[in-house]
């Protein structure tokens, strides 16, 4: 009786002693899955790029402008063309060479963001949507002004509005859509894509009286995924 | 009891084991799908246009304040109180609205231009550009007088020759009838005129004749 309690014991120790070696065995194996992480720090997947093309070689040039006499202000159709008032004028936007990997639905898609310059004459404190939407370089000799880009030829500042805001500025509406990719879709964009954006020229909300002069902007378009 | 305690344990590595499986696991596949190591592409474009100075409006208002269109008509008035001129200024007011953008360098000034007065239908011989009157017929059916437009209140006589002397003419720089401030659109300026009749130094003539008499005058709008 006693042989057979201690035979059931040391049975016991060498389960426990087997499975405590299992244990560790299996503890070791965790030490080396950690090694592993290094490996997955070795692959960087980079989405392909493209090349850009702005206007007619970079150069947006819209003919002479003579402004309405009261122009409004961030009010529906505000910006104005040479054709008047609630007008806005075409440039094409050339994306050549373009590659990337499709990411799946929910995945980024391709799109671009604008920055520029927002110089007022001094004296001017222009608001935040001022400093977001209007593009304006220091050397312009002309005051109260500025360039606004949009994604629509319908010009419109409200609610869903089409104008494109600053990637640095305190508005929405910061990515421009590529046209026919949707966007969370996780589609890449492959080879070429030319399609228009808008720009008009608009007072803005307190930029000071309009003067008459050159009226230059220059705005950068930055292409990523989003 | 112990061997309890081996199961525990046990279960504690494989959970262990897995959880560090899923994550390398999860690395790599993170790794393979991230879109933010994409070098981002970017080109810079010049927008460029010039903003033009806008004309304003021009319109008038009558001595009541009220708006004036079309003819203004100055009233009868006894040719014998005429001494070379009628002192008593009709007012009217011209003002500009309407005037988009101004210039830095630039003001805004009205011009009076208009149909002078035929000299060979006057004796009158001084200088014709202070003097409107129509052509002929255009110009009533009086004779030797003519439309002053002047300051005033009171307009006074003073030969109408080379100097302003208070009255406009159709020459420079005597045709500037408004001037805005220098640089500004010059929008809701406004300014006074008189109007009135003169004969100058034709009052004693023969020649002259009661009767209406018009005269049109042109104001024009420019940024100097």
């Amino acid at each position: 009786m006693k042989n057979r309690q201690m035979a059931q014991r040391w049975r016991g120790y060498g389960l426990t002693l087997l499975l405590a070696t299992g244990s560790f065995f299996a503890t070791g194996r965790v030490q080396a899955a950690t090694d592993s992480q290094q490996l997955t720090f070795k692959y960087t997947v980079v989405q392909g790029t493209c090349e850009i093309d702005v206007g007619n070689g970079g150069v947006v040039k819209l003919n002479d402008i003579v402004p309405p006499p009261s122009p409004k202000v961030y009010i529906g159709s505000s910006g104005f063309t040479d054709k008047g008032e609630g007008t806005s004028e075409p440039f094409d936007v050339k994306l050549t060479k373009c590659s990337g990997a499709d990411s799946g639905t929910g995945g980024p898609t391709p799109g671009l963001r604008i920055k520029g310059t927002h110089d007022f004459p001094a004296g001017v404190t222009p608001t935040k949507t001022d400093l977001s939407v209007l593009f304006r370089d220091s050397t312009s000799t002309s005051e109260g002004l500025g360039f606004v880009i949009y994604t629509d030829a319908q010009a419109t500042f409200q609610g869903g509005g089409s104008y494109v805001s600053d990637v640095n500025g305190t508005d929405s509406h910061k990515v421009i859509p590529i046209p026919d990719i949707a966007s969370g879709s996780g589609v890449a964009l492959n080879g070429d894509k030319t399609f228009q954006l808008y720009t008009n020229v608009s007072t803005g909300a307190s930029t000071g009286k309009m003067k008459a002069g050159t009226l230059i902007a220059t705005i950068t378009f930055i292409f990523d995924y989003y | 009891m112990k061997i309890k305690i081996a199961h525990a344990c046990r279960r504690t590595a494989v959970i262990g084991l897995s959880v560090v499986t899923y994550f390398g696991y999860g690395l790599l596949s993170a790794a393979l799908t991230l879109p933010g190591q994409a070098a981002a592409s970017q080109t810079t474009a010049t927008f460029k246009t010039n903003i033009l100075q806008s004309a304003c409006n021009i319109s008038f208002l009558d001595d009541s304040n009220a708006p004036l269109t079309g003819t203004y008509s100055l009233g009868e008035i006894n040719s014998a109180e005429i001494n070379q001129i009628y002192p008593k200024g009709k007012l009217f007011t011209i003002k500009l609205s309407d005037c988009g953008v101004a210039a830095g360098t630039k003001t805004p000034q009205v011009t009076i231009t208009g149909i002078n007065a035929i000299k060979s239908q006057l004796s009158s011989t001084h200088a014709n550009e202070y003097k409107f009157r129509g052509d002929a017929l255009d110009g009533g059916t009086s004779q030797e007088y003519f439309v002053v437009i002047g300051e005033g209140p009171t307009l006074t006589y003073n030969g109408l020759n080379s100097n302003k002397n208070g009255l406009y003419s159709t020459k420079a720089p005597n045709n500037v009838v408004l001037k805005g401030t220098k640089g500004t659109s010059g929008d809701g300026v406004t300014a006074k005129l008189y109007a009135s009749v003169a004969c100058d130094d034709a009052c004693s003539s023969k020649k002259k004749r009661a009767g209406n008499l018009k005269a049109r005058l042109t104001f024009q709008f420019d940024y100097q």
